[in-house]
């Protein structure tokens, strides 16, 4: 059987070519990814599931720029990683997309309205940010707010929950208002009820903001929720697999 | 933006950061004080020594082609000459330098104490008055005497005595101190024919001499009348034999009378020189030489070198040296010295930047998520190195300013801080006797203290480097795999 090229419609935004990914682990090399052929479009949540180890959350980095393919491409808006510098690289995470990891990935110095301003500082310089401070200061209260922690704006990361951590991360991912945001699992931490609500945020956020989303997940029931979903198999994306067959597959 | 505020909140959260910071400040202010007082040391020792040597020193030489009259040539008419030559030469003034030993009691084996008695040899410098004082501090230095005239004949009979100044050291360690009172003598009133008139004061407390004592003899004698001590000294001078024309040597005593006390600042030629009066030092040791030595002041000390050179070429039977020269090695030992000290104590500074290295490595290791997520948010490498080296030289610049700031106390209170140690530990931290001042001289050089400064916030960015490399090689994603 061909590895399935997932097409959609809409203009595509990422996509992926013939990826492959291997770590080494002492002298046994690790073959995670063999090959992945993807597209996402502008404007859909695509959710990508997989057993756990299967290489799902390595495809994010790939994916997401922070990690290079062994071989393979990786199209963003038409540029290919390999010819972008890493300090371009670095300025498009920082304007263009957003990450939400599973283990949310705050920095513990800081509060939760430090940790939401902290891509804006990246993005201004010395020089820029007296001009921008109130203006991304007023952005960082709202997402605050629209998250829901309103009142938790000055809580260092160890004094939130889990669920407060996670929306902390999301407010952070989007303070840049970035076109894309990568989810790594982001409900994976959480208790049932909180994990429908950060995907219930989520997927509001994308209906209010038409962000492009690409959401890494072992969650069937999260899956079913997003517009489209491949899953990863022997590491190879395939988009035509039966919800039920993986959850069966989860199962096991 | 966000570079140096991580810096400042990293900086800010780990204690060992402090530590750090302590480290770089003690150092600093401890090679701030070690300069500081040992260029005011320096300053002061060149001070006391130029005052009391003047400017420039000139010592006739003998030529190859000497004749009989050598001397006489090389001196006729010197003094005028010498002025005459440039007139940034202010005053010149002869000197006539002899070896003398002085009996003095002593419970210390030495080599020549029998029963108690020992010589303790010093120089006879052989001065005038009215000249010395214009080539030399000695006159500024008299601490008890006239400052006029010490060697003025106050009650008419003394016109064949030798008179002589000593030195304070000397005074205190001879335990000549006491029963002597020469305030009166230094500020008495002047007289109608323009010379000191002076009030005998009470009569001293007497000196109870044991007749048996081997010192007796020797002792000091007082004065009821005239508060002068009358000491006894020997001298060793060459004669040649009229009608042999053998040469001899001859020991001979004086018994001058102590009319005054100088305080030199400096022990050693304090305890070894005592000055005459020249005539009368001529008269007792049958000099026919007039001089021996010239001693020069100049308007300006910077222009000595140059006058130096002029002087060498001019009169070539003339030895030119300046007071540098004469104390080459003193001077040069004290700048060993302190060279030794400050590279010794750069240790400190050197030590606090390698603190910054083990806490910044390690800080590293425990925030590598923290440089994942930053990577992630869009952080460049370049960014990511420069938190870091912040962080180093935030330490560095925090210690150094804290450093200037505790030196700047310590110096201030230098001499209280002695007296606290001193009152608490019983440890004198500068003991007079052997730096002979009275006080920890102190100065304050910005150049100094500004590369002081300079350095150790160099050594602490230089620290930071490799820590910070160590960071900016990370891999965002590696950094931020595992939990």
């Amino acid at each position: 059987m061909s590895d399935a090229t997932t097409q959609a419609p809409g203009r595509v935004l990422l996509q992926a070519r013939g990826v492959t990914k291997a770590y080494k682990l002492g002298s046994t090399k690790l073959e995670v990814l063999r090959g992945v052929d993807l597209d996402v479009c502008e404007g859909e949540i695509l959710a990508i599931l997989g057993k756990s180890g299967c290489g799902k959350s390595t495809l994010l980095h790939v994916l997401g720029w922070l990690d290079p393919a062994d071989s393979g491409s990786i199209h963003f808006e038409g540029r290919d990683r390999a010819s972008v510098p890493q300090r371009e690289r670095a300025r498009l995470r920082n304007e263009v997309m957003g990450f939400v990891f599973q283990f949310y990935h705050l920095l513990p110095e800081l509060t939760a309205l430090e940790n939401v301003l902290m891509p804006s500082m990246i993005r201004y310089g010395r020089l820029a940010w007296p001009q921008h401070k109130k203006a991304v200061t007023e952005r960082a209260h709202v997402l605050l707010e629209q998250v829901g922690l309103k009142d938790r704006m000055g809580h260092r990361p160890r004094h939130l929950s889990g669920g407060e951590r996670q929306r902390v991360a999301i407010a952070r991912a989007l303070q840049n208002e970035p076109r894309f945001l990568f989810c790594d699992e982001p409900t994976g931490n959480l208790d049932g009820k909180t994990a429908d609500e950060i995907r219930d945020l989520l997927w509001q956020l994308n209906k209010e903001t038409g962000q492009t989303m690409v959401v890494v997940t072992h969650d069937a029931r999260m899956a079913r929720q997003a517009d489209r979903f491949v899953h990863i198999v022997d590491g190879r994306a395939r988009d035509d697999g039966e919800l039920d067959l993986v959850e069966e597959i989860q199962r096991d | 933006m966000y570079r140096l505020f991580l810096a400042l909140r990293y900086l800010r959260s780990r204690l060992v950061n402090m530590i750090s910071v302590g480290g770089v400040m003690v150092g600093v202010a401890v090679l701030i004080v070690v300069t500081s007082v040992f260029d005011g040391f320096q300053e002061q020792v060149r001070a006391t020594v130029r005052g009391t040597l003047s400017h420039l020193v000139l010592t006739p030489r003998r030529p190859a082609d000497a004749g009989p009259d050598w001397k006489q040539e090389a001196f006729a008419d010197l003094e005028r000459r010498l002025l005459a030559h440039d007139p940034r030469i202010v005053a010149v003034a002869p000197q006539i330098r002899l070896p003398i030993a002085y009996p003095y009691r002593s419970n210390r084996l030495e080599w020549a104490n029998v029963d108690g008695l020992t010589l303790h040899q010093m120089e006879a410098v052989g001065i005038d008055w009215a000249r010395e004082a214009k080539v030399s501090d000695l006159k500024k230095n008299l601490i008890a005497g006239d400052q006029e005239n010490p060697f003025f004949d106050v009650w008419g009979t003394d016109k064949e005595k030798t008179m002589v100044l000593v030195g304070r050291t000397w005074a205190e360690h001879m335990k000549f101190w006491g029963p002597m009172d020469f305030r009166r003598v230094v500020s008495g009133p002047m007289g109608p024919d323009g010379q000191p008139m002076y009030e005998p004061g009470p009569p001293p407390e007497p000196v109870e001499v044991d007749p048996n004592d081997p010192m007796a003899q020797f002792a000091p004698k007082q004065d009821p009348r005239r508060y002068i001590n009358e000491i006894r000294v020997y001298l060793a001078t060459f004669s040649k034999d009229a009608t042999t024309g053998e040469m001899r040597m001859d020991q001979q005593s004086t018994n001058p009378l102590v009319k005054g006390i100088y305080d030199g600042q400096d022990a050693t030629s304090e305890m070894t020189q005592m000055y005459f009066d020249i005539e009368k030092l001529r008269k007792v040791t049958h000099l026919e030489q007039e001089y021996f030595e010239v001693r020069m002041r100049l308007k300006d000390y910077h222009d000595a070198p140059e006058i130096q050179a002029s002087l060498a070429k001019a009169f070539p039977e003339l030895d030119v040296q300046t007071w540098e020269d004469l104390k080459r090695d003193f001077l040069q030992a004290v700048e060993t010295e302190k060279v030794m000290l400050v590279v010794v104590l750069s240790f400190i500074v050197l030590l606090g930047g390698f603190i910054i290295l083990a806490t910044l490595t390690l800080t590293v290791v425990e925030k590598t998520k923290d440089i994942g997520i930053l990577g992630a948010l869009g952080a460049p490498r370049a960014g990511i190195l420069r938190v870091f080296l912040t962080n180093g030289l935030l330490i560095g610049i925090i210690g150094s300013l804290l450093g200037l700031g505790l030196g700047w106390w310590f110096v201030q209170n230098v001499d209280g801080v002695r007296a606290f140690v001193a009152k608490t530990t019983g440890v004198d931290l500068f003991p007079a006797n052997i730096y002979s001042f009275r006080f920890i001289p102190t100065v304050w050089q910005w150049g100094t203290v500004l590369a002081i400064m300079g350095g150790s916030v160099l050594i602490s960015f230089l620290a930071g480097l490799l820590p910070a490399l160590r960071a900016a090689r990370l891999d965002p994603v590696k950094a931020l795999r595992y939990e």
